[in-house]
């Protein structure tokens, strides 16, 4: 059970070690004066520029027949995430552009 | 006292199984018990930061951006679903099934990404469930006297609580999402303008749209989730003692993939219709930023972040980091 909550914190330290240091670096960043209804909308926002390009790797790993054998994407599958990754890098391209050219 | 009392055997409560346990109830009862990652999954995915999010772009734009969740439904469940059936085949989680493909720079930027997104994440729902805890205390206990105290309870449950134990309480804290489905009908909205607005895309071509667009797409279709939802399914295999950690996994049952695909459709779709009423019940309660009037508490009373979070109904889903 690598680095899930199922794994018990002497079998991997380096995963629990991360998940109180994030947690405390979230602690830090409340004391930092930042609105808390903005960080909100702000964490939504780095949420929506990190996701296209993991999905892109996702979507290219699922097509893999060397790793996912018998349960390489169906048509559906491959079209949907694409979908979802095209449309999710646009906006993401676009709010990057509109800030870049003050827009 | 003539008769003795004797259980029939069809009367016989089974012990109650989480879905980490086999389940053991027939129809509708196993059905619940069987839900697993997906529902939690879909659940996670209504985090202070999403209820945040919609919220504000409710009061911006109003039912503008509603299309979004009708668009997105099937979207997010296909991702879910690769996610999922990624690993019920390779039995490991998503991180170190990236790295059977792709060179370990490029994976180490993408978990990079993920963490300081993730890490903002915990920052800004720590402040909000700080809030929420305020509120409740209407106003007597200060929002940031509280952050700590919150971090502390959740690093510890998750350092020394068992899976099993963490997974009984998220399903069921599922149930406490309900609360904005009832929020939707006392904010009283304007049914068929809902309607009209979810099924008829509306986009503009605004610089605080396109942001908006992002936030909404960043906090339904999250890279928490990806990963989170395979090292459930991970977890979930290796409580069934299906998992051999050294060797990885190899091969997935057709039942395991099926249970996986109506897990998480289902858990998508308890994301969908609350975040719908979650934004209904914001655009209803217009002039921005006016608390709902059930709410007992004069919002000049509380600091400001309080009372905009009062203004977008309960605030305190099931979060993690």
């Amino acid at each position: 059970m690598p680095g899930s909550l199922a794994s018990k914190p002497q079998q991997r330290p380096a995963f629990y070690i991360i998940l109180t240091l994030a947690t405390m670096a979230g602690v830090v960043m409340n004391f930092m004066h930042l609105d808390p209804i903005r960080a909100l909308f702000l964490a939504a926002v780095i949420n929506g520029v990190v996701a296209p390009p993991l999905l892109l790797l996702i979507v290219l790993l699922g097509r893999d027949p060397a790793v996912m054998k018998r349960y390489v994407s169906g048509t559906l599958s491959v079209a949907l995430t694409a979908v979802a990754t095209a449309f999710m890098a646009a906006a993401a391209i676009a709010m990057l552009a509109t800030m870049f050219t003050g827009g | 006292m003539g008769g003795s009392f004797r259980l029939e055997p069809g009367n016989m409560r089974t012990k109650k199984a989480s879905s980490i346990e086999p389940a053991t109830g027939k129809g509708f009862v196993g059905f619940l018990q069987r839900l697993g990652p997906g529902l939690i999954t879909g659940a996670s995915d209504d985090d202070p930061s999403g209820i945040g999010t919609y919220s504000q772009v409710g009061s911006q734009f109003g039912y503008g951006l509603l299309w979004l969740a009708l668009f997105t439904f099937p979207l997010m469940s296909a991702v879910q679903e690769l996610c999922a059936r990624i690993a019920l085949q390779t039995g490991v989680g998503l991180g170190a099934s990236l790295r059977r493909k792709f060179p370990r720079w490029l994976v180490g930027i993408a978990i990079l990404g993920l963490l300081a997104a993730n890490t903002f994440n915990v920052g800004a729902d720590l402040g909000a469930v700080a809030a929420a805890g305020s509120l409740l205390s209407r106003g007597a206990v200060r929002a940031l006297w509280l952050v700590v105290p919150v971090a502390l309870l959740i690093i510890l449950l998750q350092v020394f609580a068992t899976y099993a134990a963490i997974f009984k309480i998220f399903k069921w804290l599922t149930l406490a999402l309900f609360a904005y489905v009832i929020t939707a009908f006392f904010a009283h909205p304007a049914l068929l303008e809902v309607l009209r607005a979810t099924v008829i895309p509306h986009i503009e071509f605004s610089k605080d749209f396109v942001m908006a667009l992002v936030a909404v797409l960043g906090t339904t279709i999250s890279p928490y989730l990806f990963f989170w939802q395979a090292s459930s399914e991970v977890d979930e295999l290796a409580a069934a003692g299906a998992t051999n950690p050294q060797a990885g996994r190899h091969g997935l049952r057709l039942s395991e993939l099926r249970a996986a695909r109506t897990d998480v459709v289902i858990g998508m779709a308890f994301s969908p219709p609350r975040r719908c009423c979650t934004r209904t019940a914001r655009r209803a309660s217009r002039p921005p930023l006016r608390p709902l009037r059930r709410w007992p508490l004069s919002p000049d009373r509380l600091p400001s972040s309080s009372s905009r979070l009062a203004s977008s109904a309960p605030a305190c889903s099931p979060s993690r980091s």
